[in-house]
């Protein structure tokens, strides 16, 4: 009996330590940890204060043996005296021996003594020996029939087998065995004999209390189903049901109303219904109300609170377990309040705020908080959980890896805190109690240092063994390796892609020809080293220094984080060696800058690059050789410094013209039909076997997606499959996009872009969604786009708007946008005394107010906004190529940063800054929005920039057209145009730009030089990818680019030049009109 | 009887016009053909509330419930008209009758058909009322 009461005092220790352990975590946990972890990491602890598995040696076990041994010497040095003493005067009265008992029990008592399998017999053979007493002991000494009075009392009755041994020498060889349990004195029996009494006391004491508890909540259940009505209004209940459907719960859950309730509970187990105080509570209030009780009945909070109900009843002598009681249910709250805002949008977070504030007022005249689930508890909780609400933000990797480690650590702590067992079943091992919570390694792990562990637990995050552990930032640097970025280059912009970015981050902007951009880029935000060069020395050693100081400044006053640094540090030679290798070496200050189309084929014995379109300019720039194709027709094809060895190499060749007559009728009726091909990168591969090369190209050390993208169009479909697995799971997003993205003609590639999208979706994975979003076709983007609203997916949401611009799309992104913009409204200090929100416009109107207006110049933001592709001339903004009209730049706090209006817009853009003041979003006003402002204007007397400026300004506007937007008769003389020609038409005064035949897969975006004297335009062009989202959908499918022009300088009789570019080369074009036959 | 609301009733409509019983699936389709779709928590809801007020019992069938109406429409009919007739006439039978007639709710016909069911019905049995 009082084994039992051990056990649960060892299990009441080592939990009440634990419970310490976690308590003096909290204000380390609270807000970097997820409330969630914070909330079932209690289990641990409940599960150390229920379960007795405990591993060889544990710190409680240990505890409890030692106390254990300690007594079993005092026993046994007792056992002589107390032998001779029985021997002597054994039928002495009880008397004497209960009082010395007592002195025992007082030192022993809180200290377990006995051993397991014993005292389970000397119990019972204490309650023998106490009733045959009298007789034995009369007997035993009188008779010398020791052997009988062993019979009766038992054969391990040891103070009869004491007694016997006095007597009877000659039996005392036989009886050694017996004797050497030294514990049997009668001291201990009876201090045992009190263990039993309290043990019973314990038992009943929890046994009533539970009890008391399940009554107390039958009899408010009961209550509250009395008092209550169900629900008849069909309305709610279909909100109520729809609420339900959209939270993917199964069961059903009956709505009722009790005005006697406070605040709408979920009670009952099975059948689940929830109480609402009043069917009139507003529509959003019920909406958050029932999402809150919802999550607690989707998360079995019920069985939880029940589980610590039980502990708590069991562990009623231990204090901290009521602590733990009251700490539970705090975070179960806040941990159901995260759940629940996970998956609201930031505006509904604020509704949700409200909701929980207007619980409190709601009347009602019955509360329970026991173990029913109510919205609130108590005004001080209520604050915590407003707070929490917002601050929510999602966890970053860093802040997982940390809860994992702390969580490994307590289990550890918790297993090894362990408990006290009785030796008889500590031979069983592993324990029941091990394989039911599949922890079967950790008694070796704990064996090995853990019993160390806990002094070092609560003071370990804040140490150096999470060295993030204090960054708030959110960046993911700890990368594994050298895979942690990627470098990704475009025109004279390397990107450097941290972990998990890809390269729609990547900020578009222009850098000037002889200069580089190197970006560092996260998911929120970027560093860019930008603009670098010309550089003075020519060799890797000397430009990797200038980079390198151009960033060291930037470490040196904490702008840039040591990880970074460290990346960078990797990252720069390497693409100083790209620099030196590339034909754009920056010291060639006639250098040529242009893109071409580039690919990489497996043709035995080759891995063969590829470039091919390559522009006329750069000809002379490659030897060359011509190959004859199979059909007799010739091509010239080039090969680049690194290649042209190969013009020698007849097996090469041979590969080539092999390759050539492959792919170039295969493309020839395509979009992309390959002329001018470049050779940039020969690799032999000999005979070696098709798949054990992509294996060698995809893994370490080898791993080379150019090489491996040759090679993957050549697999079978299960093995690219396979591939296509590996590399989602891996995060290998750029071996991915670039595999999937091979697959594009076959059949299988529509199933698969939906089904990593949908796996993208389901795991939360932004950078995969974003980069497949665009792969969707238009029907299921549709589809795409109501799931994620339904689902409120914000995130995805708007990946997935980012590709739909025309306009019958956007109806479908209206309320989003409408959405969006609400939800710019300050929020982090809505919950102060002040609940009064200043609208945009009052905001507007402070800042034209302030001095601030009449200091700012728009130039100061030059290059800001460039980088969100603002383009400011002459104090005129440009924004995809309309000139903008109204422009609010507001800061995090809806303050104003900068505002500007030029009345010849035609497009109004808000900008969105961060905490930080880095602007991360560029929108749209929408048409009421504007109306509002413009409104606005009228009264304030705000100065139109050109007016501001002077009126000199030579106005150029470039649009981006489709056919669609454009009259019949230029539809006409497009048709007529010539294939591969620029041609400026001149429609009706319009001009446009305009070529024919262009890759199918690029689109352009087009910029403006306008010159100082206004008479000489350049006109840039330069590819841009179809999957970026400055290409509408619509302009993706056009396989033209068509560029409305106009020009309208100053002095209207002033002629002006038009130069045309195009991918920085200049290009020749032919005017003409639509007027011309 | 235990009254039951307008939505519950059309619940009941539907197992009765389906002989009585009817699966989950059943009463959805149903449900859609009158119009209203309501959600599958309604349903059940109001299926378990017909339940606890004994009008409904259930049996599963494999993984299904078989709903069963333990009360035939008319037993329902009459019933509710025995409570209306005591709530608003307080039993007077002939005051709802004639409240019928007089506002055109039985026609000349229908009162003749009745009555030759009443002679009827008198002539077979001596009971009446």
């Amino acid at each position: 009996m009082n084994e039992l009461l051990k056990i649960i005092l060892s299990l009441s220790l080592s939990g009440s330590i634990l419970i310490l352990a976690l308590l003096l975590l909290r204000p380390l946990c609270q807000n970097r940890m997820s409330w969630r972890w914070q909330y079932y990491i209690w289990l641990l602890v409940i599960a150390r204060l229920l379960l007795p598995f405990t591993p060889d040696t544990s710190v409680t076990g240990n505890l409890f043996r030692q106390a254990e041994n300690h007594i079993v010497q005092t026993a046994a040095s007792g056992d002589a005296a107390g032998t001779g003493y029985t021997a002597q005067a054994d039928n002495t009265a009880d008397t004497e021996r209960s009082a010395q008992s007592g002195d025992v029990t007082e030192t022993e008592r809180p200290i377990q003594s006995d051993d397991a399998t014993e005292t389970g017999h000397s119990t019972q053979s204490d309650n023998a020996t106490e009733t045959k007493r009298p007789a034995q002991s009369g007997d035993a000494t009188g008779t010398g029939q020791p052997a009988q009075a062993d019979a009766a009392t038992g054969n391990t009755a040891p103070s009869a087998d004491a007694v016997g041994s006095s007597l009877t020498a000659a039996d005392k060889t036989e009886r050694t065995d017996s004797i050497d349990k030294p514990s049997a004195t009668p001291a201990v029996r009876i201090s045992g004999n009190i263990l039993s009494t309290l043990c019973a006391v314990w038992l009943v004491i929890a046994l009533l209390l539970f009890v008391r508890k399940v009554t107390i909540y039958q009899s408010f259940v009961k209550y509250v189903n009395a008092g209550s009505s169900p629900v008849d209004d069909i309305d709610l209940l279909e909100r109520f049901g729809q609420i339900i459907a959209g939270q993917h719960i199964r069961g059903t859950i009956d709505l009722r109303v009790n005005s006697l309730v406070s605040s709408p509970l979920l009670i009952g187990f099975y059948h689940a219904r929830i109480v609402l105080p009043t069917v009139d509570l507003p529509a959003d209030d019920f909406y958050y109300s029932i999402l809150h009780e919802l999550t607690h009945y989707r998360r079995k909070d019920m069985f939880y609170k029940w589980l610590v109900q039980l502990t708590v009843c069991l562990h009623w002598f231990n204090p901290f377990v009521y602590l733990m009681g009251h700490e539970i249910n705090r975070l179960c709250e806040l941990s159901c309040d995260e759940r629940v805002i996970r998956s609201l949008p930031e505006i509904s977070r604020k509704l949700y705020g409200d909701t929980l504030l207007n619980s409190l007022t709601a009347d009602g005249s019955y509360r329970d908080t026991l173990a029913s689930l109510t919205l609130n508890e108590s005004k001080e909780l209520l604050k915590g959980r407003l707070e929490a609400i917002m601050k929510y933000r999602k966890k970053t990797r860093l802040i997982l890896t940390a809860t994992l480690c702390i969580t490994a650590m307590l289990i550890c702590a918790t297993v090894s805190m362990g408990a006290y067992m009785p030796a008889s079943s500590r031979n069983y091992s592993p324990s029941p109690a091990d394989a039911l919570l599949s922890l079967p390694e950790i008694p070796s792990l704990s064996a090995a240092g853990g019993t160390k562990s806990l002094p070092d637990l609560p003071d370990a995050p804040g140490a150096g063994s999470f060295p993030g552990f204090d960054d708030e930032s959110g960046y993911y640097i700890y990368t594994d390796g050298d895979k942690g970025y990627d470098i990704f280059f475009r025109k004279n912009r390397y990107s450097i892609l941290i972990d998990g970015t890809n390269t729609s981050y990547i900020p578009t902007g222009s850098i000037t020809d002889g200069c580089f951009g190197i970006y560092l880029i996260q998911k929120d935000e970027y560093m860019s080293l930008a603009p670098l060069g010309p550089f003075s020395g020519s060799d890797a050693a000397a430009i990797t220094a200038e980079i390198k100081e151009s960033y060291d400044s930037a470490a040196s006053d904490n702008r840039l984080v040591l990880d970074h640094k460290e990346i960078l540090d990797d990252a720069i030679p390497r693409i100083v060696s790209h620099i030196l290798d590339s034909e754009q070496a920056p010291e060639n200050t006639n250098a040529v800058f242009y893109n071409y189309v580039q690919q990489f084929h497996y043709q035995k014995p080759y891995i063969v690059g590829l470039g091919y379109n390559v522009p006329s300019g750069t000809w002379h720039l490659y030897n060359n050789t011509s190959v004859t194709l199979s059909d007799h027709s010739s091509i010239t094809v080039y090969f680049n410094a690194e290649c042209k060895k190969y013009i020698q190499d007849k097996t090469a060749i041979d590969t080539i013209t092999a390759l050539l007559d492959q792919i170039v009728p295969q493309r020839a009726k395509t979009t992309r039909p390959i002329k001018d091909p470049l050779i940039v990168n020969m690799e032999y591969v000999g005979d070696a076997d098709l798949y054990s090369l992509a294996e060698k190209y995809y893994s370490e050390p080898h791993e080379d997606l150019a090489y491996f993208s040759a090679l993957f169009p050549e697999l079978d479909s299960r093995t690219q499959q396979q591939y296509l697995e590996r590399m989602f799971e891996d995060d290998g997003i750029g071996f991915f996009m670039c595999c999937i993205g091979l697959l594009k003609d076959t059949e299988t590639y529509n199933e698969l872009v939906k089904h990593y999208l949908l796996k993208a979706y389901e795991q939360g994975d932004n950078s995969f969604f974003s980069a497949l979003a665009p792969m969707l076709d238009a029907a299921s983007r549709k589809r795409w786009l109501e799931k994620c609203k339904e689902e409120s997916s914000n995130t995805f949401y708007y990946y997935l708007l980012q590709n739909l611009q025309d306009d019958e799309d956007m109806i479908w992104g209206d309320s989003w946008s409408k959405d969006f913009f609400d939800q710019k409204e300050p929020y982090e200090d809505l919950y102060d005394e002040d609940f009064e929100e200043a609208s945009p416009i009052e905001l507007l109107e402070d800042w034209l107010d302030t001095a601030e207006y009449e200091e700012h110049d728009i130039n100061d933001y030059q290059d800001e906004y460039n980088e969100q592709n603002i383009v400011i001339i002459k104090n005129a903004c440009y924004y995809q190529n309309a000139r903008v009209r109204i422009l609010m730049d507001v800061r995090a706090d809806g303050s104003f940063e900068n505002f500007a209006y030029n009345k010849r817009g035609t497009v109004d853009l808000r900008l969105i800054r961060d905490n930080n003041g880095r602007i991360i979003h560029v929108e749209y006003l929408t048409a009421e929005e504007s109306a509002e402002i413009l409104e606005e204007i009228d009264f304030y007397p705000v100065s139109d920039e050109n007016d501001k400026h002077n009126d000199t300004t030579n106005i150029i506007d470039l649009n981006r057209l489709t056919k669609q937007e454009i009259s019949d008769t230029l539809v006409n003389t497009l048709d007529s145009c010539e294939t591969g020609k620029w041609y400026l038409i001149d429609d009706d005064g319009c001009q446009y730009i305009y070529y024919n035949g262009l890759p199918h897969s690029y689109a352009y975006e087009p910029w403006i030089n306008g010159s100082e004297t206004g008479d000489l335009i350049t006109v840039e062009i330069a590819d841009i990818n179809i999957n970026s989202p400055l290409l509408r959908s619509d302009e993706a499918l056009s396989h033209y680019v068509l560029l409305a022009f106009s020009y309208t300088p100053h002095d209207p009789e002033a002629a002006f030049s038009l130069t045309l570019k195009y991918n920085n080369v200049p290009v020749t074009y032919e005017s003409i009109s639509t007027a011309a036959p | 009887m235990q009254q039951i609301s307008d939505y519950e009733l059309e619940l009941m409509k539907v197992i009765w016009a389906n002989g009585g019983t009817a699966l989950y699936a059943e009463i959805v389709a149903a449900l859609s053909v009158k119009g209203m779709e309501w959600t599958k928590n309604t349903i059940i809801t109001l299926l378990s509330r017909l339940i606890d007020k004994g009008l409904l019992k259930t049996n599963k069938i494999g993984h299904r419930n078989k709903y069963t109406a333990i009360v035939s429409e008319d037993e329902y009919q009459s019933s509710q008209t025995e409570t209306f007739l005591h709530k608003v006439y307080e039993g007077n039978a002939k005051g709802l009758v004639s409240a019928l007639i007089q506002k055109d709710l039985l026609s000349a016909a229908d009162y003749e058909d009745l009555k030759k069911y009443w002679e009827e019905l008198n002539g077979s049995s001596a009971t009446g009322n």
